[in-house]
């Protein structure tokens, strides 16, 4: 599984550090070092207070190609003010779901609704849900502005929006050119501004990490943050865990249309854990007990503590009289997880039938690290 | 919402480069073709054939022949039937498709405003188009021919107003196409194939069955005679009289563009 190696670099506790100056504040102890050098916009000029009941629900959702179930029978709310990553590999079905969810394919069966109404029949469709689905939705031979200026029109917004939203994903300068010219990156920014044009309650969108550099990343996640403040609905779908972990509140995991996980990210992580190397374990895990830490012993010299508080585990060694030679929280492999969720036989790729099984969850893993946590699975839904 | 759709609708076509370099080659090409076939005025013998006698001296429905010439060789309504091909497809394409279904949920109204913006469109064809094929053919006449431009007569304006319908249907014909075939390159050279080479062969397939009938039926037939009431109004030309002409047309327009807004109307947006 390839994960971006800018997304490796970034510590989880990236997640709680907005690049938008004014919410910066709200995450106390944020890393301030990590917002100077990010580009920032300016936050939306018009801010509407919220309108309540924005959830989308989606109820026993299915839509068949001919015999080929695309989704099955799939049920889950998003719910405001928060981020839901709806996450599967390539061909789970994620992209017919959310089609589904905005009117644009008719279900087999089931049905979903964004605040109780389905999307055929808001009443201002774009000003109530932003949707950015793939980012080349773009004639090549109109400029990003009049795209913006077209789809303004048709959602009856003021073309004033226009600018602003360009001036908000940072492209204003791109805008008179031909969206043709334009790279990965700002069609992710352009699609994005499109999604926001109406000021929406809930933002609906597909891969919109897809093609961004790492600033971009670091700028959306802020920017997600930023609406999530601000009582949105905000669904985005994503074939890597690892991309979104760090931006979602929530998790809708399914596998060939069906669901497999569902709750909040908490839930998946599990039990904190702390690796420990000294010279004599036992007595380090003795100790430890004494002082009602768990612990495991993974290796020769290494230690698995079951505890965030890796000071605790610092004062028993000294007064233990142990040396310590690493300690450091686990990292959670939420990526080996996700594979593991979506690889269970019943769960197994149906796109992949016939191909080599995937290597056993773990084995690609540092030997140091240990085994990968084996967390998640006690239902957390 | 439909006048939101509508403003979306002509905004898409005028914000890309398509319809003014499909209007410049339409330009050019009328306004040349109306240029040379004005030469032919007062070189004809009357008793030759019937296109013969209306050019044989200066006269309205000469003028008419001259500013619809691009017509009647079948070249003119190539562009709008592109025109209307291109811009339904390109939104296949291009995957605009999906925001426009989604600005508006409801297919009934993008077919209505997309049909609303190709009137506008086809307006704008037709004014350059009238402009470009008198300009044309009145440098001929007057210089060469000294001819009149008739352009105090109503029956001329009557064609030239009649072009706008022309440039209308056509592109509406280019819109059901697209819809029926999606396929945008598919689209553009089976549309027109059909419209000129297949307007070739038919008539001559029609002529060998010795169906008289059959070709007046054919829409670059029904587009000149619309244009060129005179030599419309002669029963041994079998064809529809000028109104009927245009009554005729304008019905292929609808249920082309009606069949293919019906077939698109549950479809989904993959």
């Amino acid at each position: 599984m390839k994960v971006r190696p800018d997304w490796h670099q970034m510590p989880a506790t990236d997640r709680t550090l907005g690049s938008y100056p004014a919410y910066v504040g709200h995450h106390a102890g944020a890393d301030n070092t990590m917002v100077k050098g990010t580009h920032v916009s300016s936050p939306p000029t018009q801010t509407q207070p919220s309108r309540a009941h924005s959830r989308i629900e989606i109820v026993g959702l299915t839509k068949s190609f001919g015999s080929f179930k695309a989704v099955d029978n799939l049920t889950f709310s998003v719910e405001p003010g928060r981020i839901t990553g709806f996450l599967g590999p390539n061909g789970a079905g994620k992209t017919t779901t959310l089609r589904m969810v905005l009117g644009l394919i008719t279900p087999t069966a089931g049905h979903s609704t964004i605040g109780g109404v389905p999307y055929a029949h808001l009443k201002h469709p774009t000003r109530t849900v932003g949707a950015a689905l793939e980012a080349t939705n773009f004639h090549p031979g109109r400029s990003g502005r009049d795209h913006l200026r077209v789809l303004a029109a048709a959602g009856g917004i003021p073309e004033s929006r226009v600018d602003e939203m360009l001036e908000l994903v940072g492209i204003p300068a791109a805008a008179k050119r031909r969206a043709g010219n334009y790279s990965m990156g700002m069609r992710q920014r352009l699609g994005l501004a499109a999604a926001m044009l109406g000021d929406p309650n809930v933002l609906v969108l597909d891969e919109p990490t897809n093609g961004l550099d790492p600033e971009g990343i670091r700028w959306l996640r802020g920017f997600l943050r930023h609406l999530a403040g601000e009582k949105k609905t905000i669904l985005i779908s994503s074939h890597l865990l690892g991309e979104v972990q760090a931006t979602v509140d929530d998790v809708v995991i399914i596998s060939n249309g069906r669901l497999v996980k569902n709750g909040p990210i908490e839930s998946l992580h599990g039990q904190a854990s702390a690796i420990v190397r000294t010279t004599d374990p036992a007595r380090l895990a003795s100790a430890l007990h004494a002082s009602g830490i768990t612990s495991e012993r993974l290796e020769d010299t290494v230690l698995q503590a079951y505890t965030s508080d890796l000071q605790a585990i610092g004062d028993t060694a000294l007064s233990a009289g142990l040396p310590i030679y690493e300690l450091r929280a686990q990292q959670q492999d939420l990526e080996a997880l996700f594979f593991e969720l979506t690889s269970q036989p019943e769960n197994q790729n149906r796109n992949l039938a016939g191909a080599e099984p995937p290597p056993p969850v773990g084995q690609h893993l540092p030997p140091h690290r240990g085994q990968a946590p084996q967390q998640g699975q006690e239902g957390i839904s | 919402m439909i006048a939101s759709a509508i403003k979306a609708e002509i905004l898409k076509i005028f914000t890309t480069r398509l319809w003014w370099g499909l209007l410049i080659g339409d330009v050019l090409i009328g306004g040349l073709l109306s240029f040379a076939f004005a030469f032919q005025l007062g070189q004809t013998d009357s008793s030759d054939s019937p296109t013969a006698a209306i050019m044989s001296h200066p006269n309205v429905a000469a003028a008419q022949a001259i500013y619809s010439a691009g017509f009647t060789v079948t070249l003119a309504e190539l562009f709008p039937l592109a025109l209307g091909v291109i811009l339904i497809t390109a939104e296949f394409r291009h995957k605009t498709w999906t925001s426009t279904v989604l600005s508006t949920p409801l297919r009934w109204p993008i077919s209505v405003a997309k049909a609303i913006a190709i009137c506008v469109v086809g307006f704008v064809y037709a004014v350059v188009y009238d402009v470009a094929a008198v300009v044309g053919g009145g440098i001929t006449m007057s210089v060469w021919r000294h001819s009149g431009l008739y352009l105090g007569s109503a029956e001329v304006w009557q064609t030239l107003g009649l072009i706008v319908l022309a440039f209308i249907i056509w592109t509406l014909l280019g819109f059901g196409f697209g819809l029926l075939l999606r396929n945008q390159i598919v689209a553009v050279f089976v549309g027109i194939g059909l419209a000129f080479i297949g307007n070739i062969l038919f008539s001559i397939i029609f002529s060998l069955l010795h169906w008289d009938w059959a070709p007046k039926f054919l829409p670059s037939n029904l587009t000149s005679s619309m244009l060129n009431p005179t030599f419309a109004s002669d029963p041994a030309n079998h064809t529809f009289a000028w109104g009927w002409a245009a009554v005729v047309l304008t019905i292929y327009g609808l249920v082309l563009a009606g069949a293919g807004a019906v077939l698109n109307q549950r479809k989904d947006v993959l």
